[in-house]
């Protein structure tokens, strides 16, 4: 609600607060502060407040809360960015299964968006933002089309996941990884503030 | 009979088809194999079924599974039943398969759709494929079979030894024994690709490069909504079929994200090397 209230003094062009006028030696801790406590949840804050310094921090100021907005998308890119390496680090791996031709499973590339679905742009059918890696088995228990190609004997000792759970479980590492982050970020955002004295 | 009309009743999670199917099938059958079968019925608790294809599988408590049938072999096509329901002309027919003693797949087709709510079926035929009640020991899957030396490349067919110098063969496996081979051939409805055949009679298929040709006990049966297909080769999420009833030795290109074959080709040879040089796989 702070922020909000803020927002509309700035859109309605009246002068921001008091804090956002200092030097930039101000505007630049702020800020960082701001973003260190977002991607810390709160620790950089704690710290500071038992190194009894944290008088120098405004946690109302623009700055800081624009810190704060910096921290939330630093954390939903390195969330993304994490799970882009889970798929780099699974891809090519193997492992025996006798499911499998000649009894090796490989880590398999699943859509999220089906392939077929020409209507999408193919830079994205085949992006890491509709790509996961996962091993075969795991593929064609969430994937239908998948586990058609299966063999019988394989079938009858593993029932395969409804569709919603199929759907959820071949969410992309960089997108479950950015949501990860960004629901990481966002409560850090909304962590209540220490009442300035 | 009346406990398995009880059963099916009673349960609602066979689709009307189904239950008549199941109801009518024991009839086909002698006292020993009926009394298996319905038991397994029985225990049926769950169903998966790809409606788009019409495969149905049935799934069993593990804590209390259901008795098995003396044929305990991994994967058997049991028997095709022809019928006939009231709304329709056309005859139709559902491949029953057991897997390791246990009654697993309906392969009702892409009619399913049409046909699932239908309460009444008739039985034109039940032609049987495998006899239930002769004992064959559970086998456990074989991830590679036998393998031949480096120097038995000599033996294959010429198309085989070109795609051999630009894909590296490994793994080739002994051929099957005459009378297996002729029996595994008769379980498959449809004509292979006469180069296929020249390659089985000489190996039981071998791996190339990253794709594996399977030989005629490898190979295995995909329902998609065109069809069924026996597959005959695989490389990542591509495989190669042929379709079940064709007379023109066709082979197809599918692939596990689309639910119909890409292309054809007319030799397994072409199809293989068209396998091999996708780069979109594995």
């Amino acid at each position: 609600m702070v922020a909000g209230c803020e927002c509309s003094t700035f859109t309605s062009g009246a002068q921001p607060p008091e804090s956002d006028n200092g030097d930039w030696l101000d505007k630049l801790t702020n800020f960082f502060a701001g973003w260190g406590d977002t991607l810390s949840f709160g620790a950089t804050g704690w710290i500071r407040r038992g190194l009894g310094v944290d008088t120098v921090v405004d946690y109302e100021s623009g700055w800081y809360k624009g810190g704060e907005w910096t921290g939330l998308a630093h954390s939903t890119l390195m969330g993304g960015a994490t799970g882009w390496a889970r798929n780099s680090v699974l891809r090519g791996l193997s492992r025996a299964n006798p499911a499998f031709p000649k009894g090796r499973e490989f880590v398999e590339a699943s859509h999220w968006f089906p392939a077929r679905y020409h209507w999408l742009p193919a830079w994205f059918r085949n992006s890491a933002l509709n790509l996961k890696y996962m091993w075969g088995t795991q593929h064609a228990l969430c994937d239908p089309y998948r586990y058609r190609f299966m063999r019988g004997w394989w079938k009858r000792v593993h029932k395969p996941y409804p569709n919603w759970l199929g759907i959820i479980y071949r969410t992309p590492s960089s997108v479950s990884g950015a949501g990860v982050g960004a629901a990481y970020g966002g409560a850090a955002v909304a962590l209540p503030h220490p009442q300035l004295p | 009979m009346w406990l398995l009309f009880k059963v099916l009743r009673r349960r609602s999670r066979f689709a009307p088809l189904e239950r008549a199917l199941l109801q009518a099938l024991p009839a086909y059958l002698p006292e020993e194999a009926r009394i298996i079968l319905v038991q397994q019925i029985e225990a049926v608790n769950s169903v998966y079924r790809d409606r788009e294809i019409g495969e149905v599988n049935l799934y069993f408590s593990k804590k209390n599974p259901p008795p098995r049938f003396p044929n305990q072999r991994l994967e058997a096509r049991w028997c095709t039943v022809y019928y006939r329901v009231p709304s329709k002309i056309d005859l139709f027919k559902v491949h029953l398969y057991l897997v390791n003693g246990y009654l697993f797949t309906l392969a009702f087709g892409k009619i399913y759709r049409q046909v699932a709510s239908e309460s009444e079926i008739h039985i034109e035929r039940v032609v049987f494929h495998a006899d239930v009640m002769q004992p064959v020991p559970e086998s456990l899957p074989l991830p590679v079979r036998e393998e031949r030396a480096a120097s038995s490349l000599d033996h294959l067919p010429r198309w085989c030894i070109d795609v051999g110098r630009q894909w590296p063969i490994e793994q080739v496996s002994v051929p099957l024994l005459p009378e297996e081979f002729h029996q595994r051939l008769q379980e498959i409805e449809t004509t292979l690709p006469a180069d296929y055949l020249e390659l089985v009679q000489v190996c039981e298929g071998f791996r190339i490069a990253d794709a594996v040709v399977w030989g005629l006990t490898g190979i295995r049966v995909v329902y998609l909504p065109s069809g069924a297909y026996y597959i005959l080769a695989e490389r990542g999420g591509g495989y190669l079929g042929v379709r079940e009833g064709q007379q023109d030795g066709q082979v197809y290109y599918l692939h596990h994200e689309y639910s119909e074959p890409l292309t054809h080709f007319s030799t397994f040879a072409e199809a293989l090397e068209y396998l091999l040089r996708r780069s979109d796989l594995p």
